[in-house]
């Protein structure tokens, strides 16, 4: 009964989305997949996951239908074609779980996707693999909008004109013709890791010998590996084992945030899990300019502007080299001029004797924006430490050298490039100011470029392609441990894009691949299976190749050449009366501005400083008293001839004198998304000075401009106590129990009620669950992670600068950052974050005053909403203690947030309902969690603990068990997505009911606390005390967890503490 | 009725200041009064109606473009949930006690100078009802759904929550309004029929007629009105004490430092009373310049009474700021320490809006102290001043409240700035708009002043009165 | 013409409440039962003139008023704890509760109280009545203005045109006019 079904002939006024579809459908092969009722090679699935190769294709294929399917949704007249019998495994409305990994400066991440009926909606870290653990970092989270971004380059582009692929297939191959030897052919690449890439790399040079293969990465590491090459020799990589680490010393170096991963993040929070008053901790020093994520958990900080830090390197390694007598620093100590600024030198002396104690378990580390002699002399103290081998081991380092771009800017000078061949990248944009790159680019006779999106470089392009996603190309690559990991499809290209490998084959002169066989062909090499279709299925299905982490090399310091690498660098200068030091960061949101179109990373508030939409210069607010200029104000820097006008924000804690700007904003050619926002800080960059610039010139403007801040206020006006539990590794020792006496709950008198609360989760109740969360601010360091995946897993929509600057942003989870002092102008405040969703209150004071009951609990104890019941009063949130709650002020998923227009009133979201247009972009429609209803304007919503997770989870557990009436779900089976998410594992959540579960067992610690205990409202999340384990000797030591001391921190054993049980 | 037995025995200082001056006769009164009926509209009419209803017109385009759009052309945030449409509706709604307070309250305790102003009381009292009655039905953010506050199942079965306080205002407001409406009617129907049996032209017979039910002031008649009437005033008494009792509720019930005050139903009523009594006189006042006829009826004695209940409640207001004040002090709360010391006095200079505190304390606790003295009480321009003040400052009061309550409670990171946007600055104009339009149109074709019951407290109309022989007046 | 039409009464004019109720007075002596006197204002002391009990319009406002709280009491209660239980706040969901429900409870009563006050007064006074024979007297206009007025209905056993006229003469009444159907 093979019925054929007629694909129906691609109308001519079919939407964009058509054309890909349309393209794709062009190809024989799928031709084949979609006119055969069900597809060829349906007879292999039966071995299980051994076919997976098939079946991949075989979603290929159903995607197709089910894109065509979506083309019904948008145009009703069009064909669905129903999956009359399923693609196996595919269940409508189940999701399926395929692990891939995403291409990072750092390595491959290790992912699992989730997608929906082919659709890719939700990204989770690959539990199996050691550097995920199951979890991801909020760019992993963001990729999929990424993906579904409206504005993504969707067409073959020939000197504006829009072309298609096959055209551009022709043109390439008439160019590569003309190429001959390759001489001046040049490809401008980004750093990655892929096997497949450097495979093709060589094929590439074989064929074209003379071929120039280029690598730029705005924010690279080559000091690093220069200083490393220096010290331990070529050919080498060392990597720091922060877990092995009893006293970390960072210098300047964010290892939490920009400049590490969540593999960084978990081996350090490991170490600051505390599960009792006897538990150790590791001892965190940073000495940095402003503060990071790193800076915020440590334990001990100093502000010191970035070119200081060398000196402050220097004056370290000078106390270490006595303290721990050895010669080789003394040696390279001696080859620097005695540093010209002086620093605290108790600070220098105990924290150095502090590393020096704990030799071979202590760990410096330098930022790698610092100079490589800096470099090379924390290389020194570290082995003076005896850490070489024991927290800083040698790994093979698997990249080949390639060309920067200062030299390949010298070949285009030279007129000696004929075709420039750009992948991904956008130099035109963030290339060093020095090389005037849009001039040279221009230059270029032809100019091909594999770009995301339309951006600075694709204008001064003559071919664009698209670039196809990460999760719509086959691939491969090497995570941070050097394990070879998998990237598989999700999807067909959306736009008819390639992948960087589909076009360097076709430069190797190989045909476009149309599946695997490329990678395949890699995996052969790497993995030499026996039987390759099983290992091939494995390696999918795992997602990496087991055991295949890089191994690790003996490191020998090279002490000598360290001398002489150093020998010649000159002293560290003090910073000039009136000249300040520009130190560029990679921004925590859109990294260096390649995820600056990307709308849920552009509304994260920054970690530290919680501005959306925007970079700013960040100084002191000494700095700021001295240039005479407030928050918002717009200050003039000026660099040698180069200068950049910039919104400043005063940042606590920053060292004075010294001004950091993130990069990636100021973009001139991007979407709507980040179209005017922020300040482009490169043109400042130079290729001396890529990373800070000293020297500059600031000055106020007078003008101002508005910056969107989701915190307004950053102090804890005495609330510490009661807020942001926190006390010293000694104070907890002395009295485990603080927490539980700290802030009012001190002296709250018991509760006495007239009646007994209704059954939750009781023997009488229904559900034998009680779903509670706790949150470990030891661990928490604020990176926001869980925000964007809970944007991700519950349709959060976006909401714009204007409306951020309104304060009507609709994260369900935020997280507070205080700076907190006894002392409101202290220049050295302590740093807290605080993550906050909706606390689940068993009395919950939303639901009592909702007028039609549409805030109410649920027998498993969740505080629920029912959109459809919500008339909107807003009053549950205005008695809502921890103002958790979101109001659709407007119709945000239907109107257009992004379109408002300076100075007109009726524009964007405040154009008139009755006549404005009304809908949202398809793709957009795509990318949307099936299990999360999209809320409409003028009803409340706030964080539902996920409860589409905890259904799933209730109806598997119904299935499994049948008729036993057991309904509990096993302990820790699901997670929400703000737990699944958090690197620092700093979110627990799960049935509190259920002894075995993690969180239970967290409940139970003596550092749990519940907030706002005194209004009687027994919330299910419980935060568990920050513990700080200060250095008693180091200068300010006293005043850690000072502030968190409020006027009721003292105890009062004598009170009954109401509420507890 | 004693008061108006003047005998030979009485001395002078013992004699009470007739409420109507110049012992004018019944037909007088009922003449002054449907004259202004009668006469043509004047001029000044015109020059003040079309503005307002302009003005009126101008609110309800807001509250269109508002519903249309959502309520974020408004100021509010995710702090600050209630602002302006709260506070307006508190502050109508408080205004809207004057006159079923006048005429009920005063009833019940025989206060017979009350006769001359209840029926514009109650009048004004009905349109701040409207007013108010719009700000709770426009702020929903799905105001098509706004039935499902109607104590009816919906769809689902799910009814509406019985405990919120918000559904309890739902009730209580709708009750008053209602009550208020069918006193306000009953105490009309026999000027009705004044107007009626004096109507010329016979579409005016026919209207007035209509209304007047066939009223003929027999005294079968008589007997039973005037126990409605007495029902009705025991009824509307407890009524309007409950129903800005309930207003408070909303805050009271409610966990935010600031709002959870037990005091607040007391010290709500008082305020209500207060304003209330500063809007009656805001109007009665240039009404009295404008009809100069009605001097006789509405006296200095009647603004001196007002004026010296505005001076109580508003030193009951006063007493109640500085009951919070101590209760917060007293409590050992450091929320509800930072709410009343820092965020609205602005101790540690961190309150937003301590001006608007510091406002109110002037409006509404100091210049009603100027009240003291008898002088003030009868000067004319210097209670419309005060009112003036009372009507601004009883605004702040519930500004105060609603907003520097929500926009710094708890936890410091949510704590958000409000700023009012031009669309609730123009909702709130047009509700004078509307008020204003609505009594200019009340004055036009009711009687300002409830005649028979004037006519009541002449002595002529006591029995026992002993009339001076004189010529029948035929 | 009127001869042809039926007699309803006779009615006379008095000076001021005080004639008017010693004339009250006299009638009642008289014996008479199906008359009335007319005011624009209720005098007080009347009804006793007129032998006229005290009003009995606060019977069915009673009823009406109870009527009220009962229906809160079922309209609260019953969704709340009965056919729709949902827990709000962790409050009781059985009579615990029931204080919640006070403000609407009160709210009601006055309500449905008022409601019946006014109905009981229009059913008890025959209003809405536009019609009614005195209105015929071109006098009686002045019943809202300044006019106090006595009409006898010829209904009563005691009427009779010659006599009553005569009554109505000599206790003071003027223009008493005999007013038609």
């Amino acid at each position: 009964m093979k019925r054929i079904f007629q694909h129906p002939t691609e109308p001519a006024t079919g939407r964009k989305y058509w054309r890909s579809l349309g393209q794709l459908g062009d190809t024989p092969e799928f031709r084949g997949w979609l006119t055969r009722e069900f597809p060829q090679g349906a007879a292999e699935m039966t071995g299980g996951e051994v076919s997976r190769r098939n079946f991949l294709q075989l979603m290929g294929a159903s995607m197709a239908l089910a894109g065509l399917s979506f083309a019904g949704c948008r145009r009703p007249e069009k064909h669905l074609v129903p999956f009359t019998r399923g693609v196996e495994w595919s269940i409508p409305g189940k999701p399926l779980f395929y692990t891939t990994s995403r291409p990072t400066r750092r390595g491959y991440a290790p992912l699992v996707a989730t997608t929906h009926d082919g659709r890719p909606t939700k990204i989770e870290g690959n539990p199996l693999h050691p550097v995920s653990k199951g979890t991801t970092d909020l760019f992993a989270q963001s990729s999929v909008l990424d993906l579904y971004d409206p504005e993504r380059a969707r067409y073959f582009v020939k000197d504006g004109k829009q072309s298609d692929g096959a055209a551009f297939e022709k043109a390439l191959d008439e160019i590569l013709q003309g190429s001959g030897d390759g001489d001046g052919l040049a490809l401008l690449l980004e750093k990655d890791s892929s096997p497949t890439r450097e495979r093709l790399r060589g094929e590439i040079a074989k064929k074209f010998p003379k071929a120039t293969w280029a690598v730029y990465e705005p924010l690279g590491t080559e000091l690093a590996e220069q200083a490393v090459a220096v010290a331990f020799g070529e050919g080498v990589e060392a990597v720091a084992l922060i877990d092995k680490a009893d006293v970390i010393l960072s210098l300047d170096c964010d290892f939490l945030g920009i400049e590490g991963d969540v593999n960084t993040i978990r081996e350090f929070s490991a170490r600051r899990k505390v599960s009792g008053p006897e538990s150790k901790m590791n001892r965190l020093y940073v000495a940095e300019n402003r503060y990071t994520i790193t800076g915020g958990i440590a334990d001990h900080r100093v502000r010191i502007p970035v070119s200081q830090i060398g000196a402050f390197a220097l004056a370290l390694a000078a106390e270490i080299a006595v303290t721990a007598k050895d010669a080789v620093l003394g040696e390279a100590v001696k080859t620097f001029g005695a540093p010209a600024v002086k620093f605290s030198a108790e600070w220098i002396k105990y924290s150095a004797e502090d590393l020096v104690a704990s030799k071979g378990a202590s760990l410096v580390l330098a930022g790698s924006r610092q100079p490589a002699a800096v470099q090379v002399l924390v290389a020194a103290i570290n082995a003076a430490l005896g850490n070489i081998g024991k927290t800083i081991v040698g790994r093979k380092l698997s990249a080949k050298p390639a060309q920067t771009i200062a030299e390949l800017a010298k070949d285009i000078t030279d007129k000696k490039v004929k075709t420039l061949v750009i992948v991904g990248g956008n130099p035109v944009y963030n290339a060093p100011s020095d090389l005037n790159w849009p001039e040279l680019q221009k230059s270029v006779p032809t100019v091909i470029r594999l770009g995301h999106g339309e951006d600075e470089t694709s204008h001064l392009s003559h071919w664009n392609a698209p670039l196809a996603h990460y999760l719509e190309s086959w691939g491969d690559g090497l995570a941070a441990d050097g394990s070879y990991m998998s990237v598989q499809p999700m999807i067909l290209p959306l736009f008819g894009g390639w992948s960087e490998l589909d076009l360097l084959a076709k430069i190797a002169g190989q045909p476009k691949p149309a599946g695997p066989e490329l990678v395949q062909e890699t995996f052969k090499a790497v993995a030499k299976p026996q039987d390759f279709t099983v290992a091939w299925a494995k390696f999918l299905h795992d997602g990496f190749l087991a055991d295949s982490a890089a191994q690790s090399v003996a490191l020998a310091f090279n002490g000598g050449a360290a001398g002489t690498f150093v020998a010649d660098k000159s002293a560290f200068p003090a910073l000039a009366e009136d000249a300040y030091e520009v130190v560029f960061t990679g921004c925590a949101k859109v990294d260096d501005g390649r995820f600056n179109n990307n709308g849920w990373l552009q509304e994260i508030p920054d970690p530290i400083t919680k501005i959306t939409w925007d970079n700013a210069a960040m100084i002191s607010p000494a700095t700021a008293k001295k240039l005479g200029v407030e928050d918002n104000d717009i200050i003039e820097i000026t660099v040698e001839k180069r200068s950049l006008k910039v919104a400043v924000i005063k940042a606590p804690g920053h060292a004075d004198g010294s001004i950091s700007i993130a990069l990636g904003y100021g973009r001139t050619v991007v979407g709507r998304v980040g179209k005017g926002t922020g300040f482009d800080a490169y043109p400042l960059r130079t290729t001396a000075q890529l990373y800070f610039v000293t020297g500059a010139t600031a000055k106020a403007t007078g003008d101002s401009y508005p910056l969107a801040l989701t915190q307004e206020h950053w102090a804890l006006e005495g609330r510490g106590g009661d807020l942001t539990r926190e006390a010293t590794l000694n104070e907890y020792k002395a009295d485990p129990d603080f927490a539980k006496t700290m802030g009012m709950d001190a002296h709250i008198p018991a509760n006495v009620s007239l009646y007994t609360n209704p059954p939750l989760n009781s023997a009488a109740s229904l559900d034998p669950h009680a779903w509670g969360m706790v949150v470990d601010l030891n661990t928490c360091i604020g990176c926001s992670a869980c925000m964007v995946a809970c944007q991700s897993e519950n349709n959060i929509p976006i909401v714009g600068k204007e409306q951020v600057m309104e304060g009507r942003e609709m994260h369900w989870i935020r997280t507070d950052r205080y700076f907190a002092s006894t002392d409101e102008n202290d220049a050295d405040p302590e740093m807290v974050s605080q993550p906050m969703m909706c606390q689940h209150c068993e009395n919950a004071p939303c639901e009592t005053v909702c007028p039609v009951n549409a805030t109410v609990h649920s027998e498993d104890g969740l505080n629920v909403m029912a959109y459809n019941r919500c008339i909107g009063t807003r009053y549950c949130a205005n008695n809502c203690p921890f103002k958790v709650r979101r109001f659709n002020f407007f119709d945000y998923n239907q109107r257009d947030v992004l379109g408002h227009v300076k100075g007109h009133p009726f524009t964007g979201l405040h154009a008139w309902n009755l006549t404005a247009p009304k809908g949202t972009e398809d793709t957009i429609k795509l990318s949307k969690n099936p299990n999360v209803t999209v809320r409409m304007r003028g009803v409340m919503e706030k964080c539902t603990f996920c409860v589409q997770r905890i259904q799933e989870a209730k109806i598997a557990t119904k299935v499994a068990v049948r008729d036993s009436g057991d309904v509990r779900i096993p302990a820790d089976a699901f997670k929400t997505a703000c737990a699944q998410a958090c690197p620092a594992d700093a979110i627990t959540f799960g049935d509190i009911n259920n002894p075995d579960s993690a969180v239970s067992k967290l409940k139970a610690s003596e550092r749990g606390y519940r907030l706002l205990e005194y209004l009687n409202i027994h919330s299910r999340v419980t935060y568990l005390a920050r513990i700080r384990n200060p250095n008693t000797k180091m200068p300010g030591a006293e005043k850690i967890g000072a502030a968190m001391k409020s006027a009721h921190g003292h105890k009062h054993t004598e009170h009954e503490t109401g509420g507890q049980h | 009725m004693t008061e108006s037995a003047v005998t030979l025995t009485t001395p002078p200082e013992l004699v009470r200041v007739p409420l109507v001056s110049n012992e004018r006769k019944f037909t007088w009164i009922s003449d002054k009064v449907s004259n202004i009926v009668e006469s043509p509209t004047p001029l000044w009419w015109w020059l003040t109606f079309i503005p307002c209803a302009f003005i009126a017109l101008i609110g309800l385009l807001c509250i269109g473009y508002q519903i249309s759009n959502g309520v974020g052309v408004w100021g509010e945030n995710k702090t600050v949930g209630w602002a302006w449409d709260i506070t307006n509706f508190v502050f109508w709604i408080g205004i809207g006690h004057a006159g079923t307070l006048i005429s009920a309250i005063l009833f019940l305790t025989r206060q017979k100078w009350r006769t001359s102003i209840n029926r514009a009381a109650e009048a004004m009292t009905l349109f701040a009802v409207i007013c108010a009655g719009i700000f709770p039905g426009i702020h929903v953010g799905r105001v098509w759904m706004a039935w499902f506050l109607a104590p009816i199942p919906n769809a689902n079965g799910i009814w509406p929550n019985f405990r919120s306080p918000l559904l309890w205002d739902v009730f209580a407001v709708s009750t008053y309004f209602t009550v208020s409406v069918l006193f306000w009617f009953t105490g009309l129907v026999p000027d009705l029929a004044t107007l009626r049996d004096r109507a010329k032209s016979r579409v005016a017979k026919y209207l007035y007629g209509i209304f007047a039910l066939g009223w003929r002031g027999s005294n079968r008649q008589w007997r039973h009105y005037e126990m409605a009437y007495l029902l009705l005033a025991g009824l509307s008494t407890p009524l309007v004490l409950s129903v800005h009792s309930v207003v408070s509720f909303d805050f009271a019930t409610s966990i935010v430092p600031g709002w959870h005050t037990t005091i607040f139903p007391p010290y709500f009523v008082a305020g209500a009373i207060f304003g209330g009594f500063a809007m009656v006189l805001t109007i009665m006042l240039p009404s009295r310049l404008l009809y100069p006829q009605l001097d006789d009826l509405v006296t200095r004695q009647h603004v001196d009474k007002m004026a010296k209940i505005i001076l109580l409640t508003g030193s009951i207001v006063g007493y109640a700021y500085l009951t919070e004040l101590f209760i917060a002090y007293y409590g050992a709360n450091q929320y509800e320490k930072f709410t009343f010391f820092s965020a609205r006095m602005g101790i540690h200079n961190s309150g937003w809006y301590s001006w608007a505190y510091y406002c109110m304390m002037f409006c509404n606790v100091i210049s009603p102290q100027l009240f003291w003295i008898k002088s003030m009480r009868t000067n004319y321009i210097a209670v419309f001043i005060v009112c003036m003040f009372v009507n601004v400052g009883m605004w702040f009061e519930r500004f105060v409240i609603i907003v520097t309550s929500l926009a710094q409670d708890f936890l410091p990171s949510s704590w958000h700035h409000y700023h009012p946007s031009w669309v609730e600055i123009w909702t709130f104009v047009g509700t004078f708009g509307i008020f204003l339009s609505l009594f200019l149109l009340f004055m036009r074709f009711l009687p300002m002043i409830c005649m028979f019951e004037v006519k009541l407290v002449t002595p002529e109309a006591d029995p026992h009165h002993h009339h001076p022989k004189k010529e029948g007046q035929h | 013409m009127a001869e042809y039409r039926k007699i309803y009464g006779l009615g006379a004019q008095f000076e001021n409440p005080t004639a008017l109720m010693q004339a009250a007075e006299k009638i009642r002596d008289a014996g008479f039962s199906k008359w009335d006197v007319h005011t624009p204002f209720p005098v007080h002391g009347m009804d006793k003139a007129m032998g006229l009990g005290k009003s009995w319009l606060s019977a069915p406002v009673l009823i009406g008023g109870a009527t009220g709280s009962l229906t809160a009491i079922l309209l609260t209660c019953i969704p709340s704890f009965g056919i729709y239980p949902l827990i709000v706040h962790g409050k009781p969901m059985n009579w615990a509760t029931l204080p919640a429900f006070f403000p609407i409870i009160f709210e009601l009563t006055v309500l449905f109280s008022a409601f019946t006050t006014v109905f009981a007064l229009l059913i008890m006074n025959q209003l809405p009545k536009w019609y009614h024979p005195v209105f015929n007297w071109e006098r009686f206009s002045r019943v809202t203005d300044d006019g106090f007025f006595v009409v006898i209905e010829a209904r009563d056993a005691k009427f009779s045109e010659t006599k009553t006229r005569a009554l109505l003469e000599e206790i003071g009444g003027s223009h008493v006019t005999l007013i038609h159907d």
